[in-house]
This record gives C-alpha cells, sequence and structure tokens, in this order.
C-alpha cells in the first residue's frame, strides 16, 4: 500500500454526463454519490464514483462501433426497402429507463484497496454547473439503507454532514457490495409475459440509482510481478492507444504471451 | 471484451482486480484451446443492462474467487471440470439462469461453487429455453444433437443465499436433461421466499435418449430453507413450500435432507 495509510483511493477526470459518450480523456462520473474513505478518527480521501448508464448514451445500438450512428436497432428504411426490425436490446423493462435520451436508471460504484478496517462515507447529491451540493433532508438516513448481501451485515451510521458512514471491516478477500437506500427503490413488474410499468406482478425491487463499494485487498503476493526471463509491458491509465501501448508490432507480441497480469483497471465501452 | 484468438493449451490467464463496466456482450472468451486454465480474484462486472453480458468463462483447473457480476445472460458458466468458485454476489437481469449448467452435452465433474450470493434478480416471464432460475439447464442450442447417457454433470453447490422482493425470488433449478445429473446443494436459502405462480416453480422435466432409456437426475439438497421454513421431502411439491416439479419417473433418484435428520424419498 504505496502511501502507508492502511488504504488507496484512486481520482479520475470525471465528467457527469447522464445523456452521451463522455470525453475520450475522461470516465463518467456519478451524478448521485460522492465517497471517502477513512481510518477510523483519521483523514477522510475520496474515492472517486463512477457510473454507467444503460446503452452508454448511444441511443439503440446494435453494436458499438456504430457510433456516430444511432438507433441502429430500430426499422429504417434503405431506398424503397424497410430495414431491420425494431430489437429488443434486454434494457425494456417496463420501467422507464431513459426520457429524451437522458438515463433515469445508473448504478455508480466506487473502488479502492485496503488492508486495515476503514470507514466509508457515502454522500448523496446534485451537481448544478460543476459544484456539487450535499442532500440534507432525510433524517435518519441510516435506519432507511440495506446493504446486500444481507448475509454479511455492516454497521452503519448517520453522518454529521448528511451522509451514512459505513464500517468496512479489514478483509483478506475484500468486501463487495451494494448500498441502497429505501427511498430510491424501483419495481420491476410483468404481466407474465413482458414487462409491464403498471399492474401485474413483482419480479424485483432494484434501487434506481445503484451503488456498489468495492473494497480491494491489496495485490497478492502471486500476482506482483517478479524480475526474469520475460518482458513486463506496463500500460499507462488512459486510453488504450494501439501503436503505443501494445508495442510497434502491436498485436503480434501477444502471441509469446505466457501470463497476463492485471492490476486494478477500468475497462469501458 | 478479453478474448484471444489463438490460445494454445496449457497457457494460465490470471486477472486480479479489474472492474469492467457496460459490456456490450460476452466479457471473456478464448479461442484455440479449451484445455487452459484461469485464476480470476477481484472481478468485478457492473452496468450490464444489454442483453447476452455473460460472466467470464470458466475454463478446467479455473480458480475464481471474489467476484461480483452484474449479468444480463449466463452469469455462471459450468461448462468445464475441475473448477472452483468461490464467493461470489451476482445482480441478475432477466436473460438466462445465474448458474448455467445446459444446452449441449457435456462430462463435467470437480466443479465447487461456494458462497454464492444472488442478490438480485428479476425475469418477465417464465422460461425453460433461456432458464428462468438460479440453476438453468438449457435444451440444446444447435440442431442435430442428441442427449447422451454415457455423459454426466457433477457439481456441488454450497451456501447459496438468494435474496428478492418481499413477493419472492425466481426458482431454483430448471433442467431440461441432456446428460446424466449428480448435484448437490449445500446450504439454501431464499430469504423472501419464491414468487408466486410459474416463476417461482422448479421444473425438471423427462427425457429419454434414442432407446428409450431415462436420464439419471442424481439431486441431493440439504438445508434448503424458503422463507426461514425448512424444505423436506414432505413440502417439496409444486404447489407447497419447495415448489419442485421434477416428473415422477426421477422418484428415487432425488432427495431432500437436513443435516439435523435425514429424509429421503421412498
Amino acid at each position: 500500500m504505496g502511501d502507508g495509510r492502511g488504504f488507496h483511493t484512486w481520482r479520475f477526470e470525471g465528467e457527469v454526463n447522464l445523456e452521451s459518450m463522455v470525453e475520450p480523456n475522461k470516465v463518467r462520473q456519478s451524478h448521485r454519490y460522492k465517497v471517502d474513505v477513512r481510518l477510523p478518527d483519521g483523514e477522510w480521501a475520496e474515492s472517486f464514483v463512477h457510473e454507467a448508464i444503460p446503452r452508454n448514451g448511444r441511443g439503440r445500438i446494435y453494436s458499438p462501433w456504430d457510433h456516430p450512428r444511432s438507433n441502429t436497432l430500430d426499422p429504417f428504411t434503405l431506398g424503397p426497402f424497410k430495414m431491420g426490425p425494431s430489437v429488443d436490446d434486454g434494457i425494456t423493462t417496463g420501467v422507464e429507463v431513459e426520457s429524451s435520451g437522458k438515463a433515469l436508471v445508473t448504478m455508480a460504484w466506487t473502488q479502492f484497496e485496503y488492508q486495515r478496517d476503514v470507514e466509508v462515507k457515502i454522500s448523496r447529491g446534485t451537481w448544478t454547473r460543476g459544484t456539487w451540493t450535499i442532500d440534507r433532508a432525510t433524517p435518519d438516513l441510516a435506519a432507511n439503507v440495506v446493504i446486500r448481501p444481507t448475509t454479511q451485515p455492516y454497521e452503519i451510521k448517520d453522518a454529521e454532514d448528511g451522509g451514512i458512514i459505513v464500517l468496512v471491516p479489514r478483509d483478506d478477500h475484500g468486501r463487495r457490495f451494494s448500498v441502497e437506500f429505501h427511498d430510491d427503490s424501483l419495481e420491476y413488474r410483468t404481466n407474465g409475459q413482458d414487462y409491464v410499468s403498471s399492474g401485474g406482478q413483482v419480479v424485483g425491487v432494484e434501487p434506481r440509482h445503484a451503488l456498489l463499494v468495492f473494497a480491494s485487498p491489496c495485490l497478492p503476493a502471486w500476482a506482483q510481478p517478479l524480475p526474469g526471463p520475460w518482458t513486463l509491458h506496463t500500460m499507462r491509465p488512459g486510453p488504450i492507444r494501439p501503436a503505443t501501448d501494445l508495442g510497434s508490432s502491436g498485436v503480434a507480441d501477444l502471441k509469446g504471451l505466457r501470463l497476463l497480469l492485471l492490476a486494478p483497471l477500468l475497462l469501458d465501452w | 471484451m478479453w478474448s484471444h484468438k489463438g490460445i494454445r493449451k496449457g497457457q494460465s490467464w490470471h486477472c486480479v482486480g479489474p472492474t469492467i463496466a457496460s459490456p456490450p456482450f460476452n466479457t471473456m472468451d478464448f479461442h484455440g484451446s479449451d484445455e487452459i486454465a484461469s485464476t480470476i480474484s477481484d472481478y468485478k462486472q457492473v452496468g450490464a443492462y444489454f442483453f447476452q453480458t455473460d460472466g467470464p468463462q470458466m475454463y478446467s483447473n479455473s480458480i475464481i474467487q471474489d467476484v461480483f457480476l452484474h449479468v444480463n445472460d449466463d452469469a455462471i458458466k459450468v461448462y468445464h471440470s475441475g473448477v472452483t468458485l468461490s464467493r461470489a454476489t451476482i445482480w441478475k437481469c432477466h436473460n438466462d439462469p445465474v448458474i448455467q449448467i445446459g444446452w449441449d452435452a457435456r462430462d463435467v465433474s470437480g466443479v465447487f461453487i461456494d458462497s454464492l450470493n444472488v442478490i438480485h434478480s428479476r425475469y418477465r416471464r417464465s422460461e425453460v429455453y433461456v432458464p428462468s432460475a438460479i440453476i438453468g439447464g438449457s435444451p440444446f442450442y444447435c440442431g442435430g444433437k442428441a442427449v447422451d447417457p454415457t455423459k454426466t454433470f457433477e457439481m456441488t453447490v454450497s451456501n447459496l443465499s438468494v435474496e428478492g422482493p418481499c413477493g419472492g425470488a425466481p426458482a431454483l433449478i430448471r433442467i431440461i436433461p441432456l446428460v446424466n445429473y449428480d448435484i448437490k446443494l449445500r446450504g439454501v436459502i431464499f430469504h423472501n421466499g419464491l414468487l408466486d405462480g410459474q416463476l417461482g416453480e422448479s421444473i425438471v422435466p423427462e427425457v429419454k435418449d434414442g432407446d428409450g432409456r431415462r436420464l439419471e437426475m442424481k439431486l441431493s439438497i440439504s438445508d434448503w430453507f424458503v422463507d426461514g421454513k425448512l424444505v423436506t421431502m414432505e413440502n417439496f411439491h409444486h404447489d407447497r413450500l419447495g415448489r419442485l416439479n421434477i416428473h415422477e419417473s426421477y422418484w428415487n433418484h432425488w432427495k431432500i435432507h437436513s443435516s439435523a435428520g435425514e429424509t429421503e424419498s421412498t
């Protein structure tokens, strides 16, 4: 753990954006959550909160390579022909996931490394023109949250500035959990054949704005690359640039690959 | 997203710590050889809203532990032998089961899955082709295949926890038999019960090979709780606590017991 604090967080160049692809050198940042980590009674350190949105702001596309064309799953006319049936991409659920291209369902997550008990503060708020305002309206917020899996219980308390604080014990296996606020839940319903927006049978209750906390153990010893008769290739943070990141001969270099090691890394389409 | 077009027998893939976001398709498939192994830990997949966003392949002799998968297709793919999966949390969208064990006739043995937490699932309709169930065996996806009574699928799942809304969770198991089965489930908890109607019902129909021979359906379930109540050989029925609808011809192949005291079908 490089910084001697017993935990390590990351920060990225974020872009809060519920409608479209983010800039290539940025990553999508949660529009709803902020997370801070500290040792009990230590200093808070921000842990960047990422966000995924259904369809990634690219519309109903057939393939990630369709960009900038959009709605390639919908019927279109080519000369005299009507092409392309309206295809189910798996995202339509009776619950409205988008409105005017803006995501109404989101999944946020944060990841940090730790090797001691830590406190994780979760704050809800809103961004207005680049300024974050924390929600302070909900009293007893800690009593209105569930952490799943429920088989692993956590101590949760209210934070003085409006969020909640979750005590995450040291664990050689790390912890991966979902923080779900009761006032943010969404019901998924079916009529037996398809999802419906009302009536029918409730088949799922999920948060509208999911938040996952990934508390990672430190890289195990076996995964630390040792010097040896092999080539160690270290990727740089940011988008993968094939010409420079994969070597001059590109993917051909991977033919002799014996071992591919991946340390904490984010892959995003 | 993780792929290899010419992997060779004996190669290993080690993967520690990544988070895969917004996958458009399967997140890991290697081509070239099936005789490879992977070691995967602290692996996370999020924002898998699209169809066909499977979990990673579990090749023979793989060790996979400490994973979180948001997934809208087969989450755990049991197609190879000698696989250990420990501490997995699954958030399941509506396409295909949590654990897929079917769609081809395979000899599989020595698969151990321990501490599996299903925190969400939402199936829009009752299915057996893309099973709406925690454990699902699809029928053949390709034509020209026949059930194979010379093959056996063997797997042990321990400490399976399924959370659902107050209305309950989907069925425990739905298999269209393609081979013989030897499945052991040790400690199963459906915290909020099973869904009413078809979605909560486990289904295993009778299937015979070309010579009219029935396949074996060895299924052993111990310490199975639904809504806090123990499922036994007295209350497993399709219209009772366990919601099990296993074809009557498999009677005596399978049993439900508790570690406190065993009850067997006689």
